[in-house]
């Protein structure tokens, strides 16, 4: 009696792990079948080629927004990366437990948790206010900050997953601690490190809110990092609330390749460091 | 050639628990040295101050002396000192991110070491030492994580070996190991002592009384005797030491 009870329990409770593990996917397939249904049939290669036409012209495309993104994300790297990746190395290696590195991580948690549009109007503030004018430099900086804790908490738990006790054969090795930083924990945690980095950048560049205060959008190309600066999420925004059915095309267009955008980066980042470590 | 180590009443703590008192020890060069006793009676920390590698923790302290053929270990760069003194851990532990070969001759790359002809001599030479060479030869390039954990224990004796020490620390180097891997390494240790000085941490007191030239045992943080192997397990001299190895307690 007693056994049969248990086993209709178990195929019961088996029953809502499956389903709500498949509720989980359900999110992830419709947004991504959504886009690329919408967005294939609007993509063309002018798409990719030329520049927005004027207001409620048909035809024209996103390329000045797409190179605008991959400039942006770029930016935003070269400040959050860094940064993140070093700040991460100091509280694993040098200082686990002191005051400063408990304030550090408790305000990277906080920054986490702080909404990119207020991240967007400090650095309006800060950088565009006393500059004058929007730049790409104030959006990659808004979007570095972004990225900063996000890469410092998923570098940090992969440090902390490498064992002490390797660590230890690099000291007892008379290898110094730099050193073993560099050529032995890094390099045995570089997959998940990668991957957090990823996931920062794959973040960051849907980021919308920051944008509008720093970058503003251009319909032209950006002569230089000092002048705003046309990206994809900015663009469909804009295009997506337009009145013009052409316009709304070409935002689902956007969003398809913002998506592949951030596919691509993953998987070509996996590649080459996968080529690497052959 | 090995060198001969002088400890003189050494003394270690973690935090303020103090887990080393006043251990006077000399550890003569060529010889292989057992370090035995119950779990916690400080016998790895003992070989860990041997190298420095204890105060290299939070919070871990030591005072005292350590000669090493005369000259005060602490007095020296701790690095260099541990280039000198290897060390072999309980559990094997490979660099997860290297190859055999780059395994081998992790100390020496990582501390500047280019010569790719030199590197590949060392290893090969390190390697035999450690009796691995005719198992991995053909594989160098795989993962050291891809052997067996005896022969990832071997894989860390050859990359303690390659940076040519003249003292090898042992912290219980088999106890993770099945038996034929154990008299391997065994094996291992009563030929390398004719190069190098061996210090070996063992929870067995059959495998000391195999190997060891002389033995040390440890309680509670002190240095209840040490001796010759073979008179410390038949004709102790204090009390405790033959409650231990009778196996009253412990």
């Amino acid at each position: 009696m007693i056994n049969s009870w248990r086993k209709n329990w178990n195929t019961g409770m088996m029953g809502v792990f499956t389903l709500s593990a498949i509720l989980s996917l359900i999110p992830l397939f419709a947004v991504l079948g959504y886009v690329i249904y919408n967005g294939l049939g609007s993509l063309n290669w002018d798409f990719f080629v030329h520049l927005p036409k004027g207001l409620g012209m048909p035809g024209g495309g996103m390329a000045n927004a797409i190179v605008g993104t991959l400039i942006l994300v770029a930016l935003a790297s070269l400040v959050g990366v860094p940064i993140g990746f070093l700040a991460a190395i100091y509280l694993v290696e040098y200082d686990r437990s002191s005051w400063f590195s408990t304030l550090t991580r408790f305000t990277t948690d906080v920054l986490t948790g702080v909404p990119s549009i207020i991240i967007g109007i400090v650095v309006y503030t800060a950088i565009v206010v006393p500059m004058k004018h929007f730049s790409a430099w104030a959006a990659g900086i808004a979007l570095g900050i972004i990225m900063i804790p996000v890469v410092v908490r998923a570098t940090e738990e992969m440090l902390k997953l490498v064992p002490h006790t390797v660590r230890e054969a690099g000291l007892a090795l008379g290898i110094p601690r730099w050193r073993i930083i560099i050529s032995i924990v890094v390099p045995t945690s570089a997959k998940g490190i990668i991957t957090g980095i990823m996931l920062a950048v794959a973040r960051v560049s849907g980021e919308t809110a920051p944008l509008l205060f720093t970058a503003l959008g251009n319909r032209y190309w950006a002569k230089s990092l000092n002048e705003p600066i046309a990206s994809l999420p900015v663009q469909i925004y804009s295009y997506a609330v337009s009145p013009y059915e052409d316009w709304h095309r070409q935002a689902w267009a956007g969003a398809l390749v913002l998506v592949f955008i951030v596919v691509i980066l993953n998987l070509g980042t996996r590649y080459i460091f996968k080529e690497r470590q052959k | 050639m090995g060198q001969s180590l002088s400890v003189r009443n050494l003394e270690a703590w973690y935090g303020s628990q103090k887990t080393l008192t006043g251990i006077d020890m000399e550890i003569p060069s060529n010889h292989v040295t057992a370090i035995i006793g119950p779990s916690g009676c400080g016998k790895s920390t003992f070989v860990r101050c041997l190298n420095r590698l204890h105060e290299t923790l939070p919070g871990a302290k030591m005072k005292g002396e350590v000669l090493l053929d005369g000259s005060n270990i602490f007095a020296q760069d701790q690095v260099q000192l541990r280039r000198n003194i290897g060390m072999v851990f309980q559990k094997a532990n490979p660099f997860p991110s290297m190859s055999i070969f780059d395994n081998v001759i992790a100390g020496l790359k990582l501390n500047g070491v280019r010569n790719k002809e030199k590197l590949r001599q060392i290893a090969e030479k390190s390697l035999r030492m450690a009796a691995l060479w005719d198992e991995v030869s053909e594989r160098l390039d795989n993962s050291g994580m891809s052997l067996s954990g005896g022969q990832q224990q071997r894989l860390c004796i050859a990359r303690a070996l390659a940076v040519e020490p003249s003292v090898l620390l042992m912290d219980e180097p088999a106890s993770a190991l099945d038996p034929i891997a154990t008299l391997h390494i065994e094996e291992l240790i009563s030929e390398l002592k004719n190069q190098y000085t061996i210090v070996i941490v063992t929870h067995n007191m059959q495998q000391a009384a195999r190997i060891a030239d002389s033995t040390a045992f440890f309680l509670n943080g002190e240095l209840v005797e040490h001796g010759p192997t073979s008179e410390m397990f038949t004709n102790p001299r204090d009390k405790r030491t033959e409650d231990y190895i009778s196996g009253r307690f412990g």
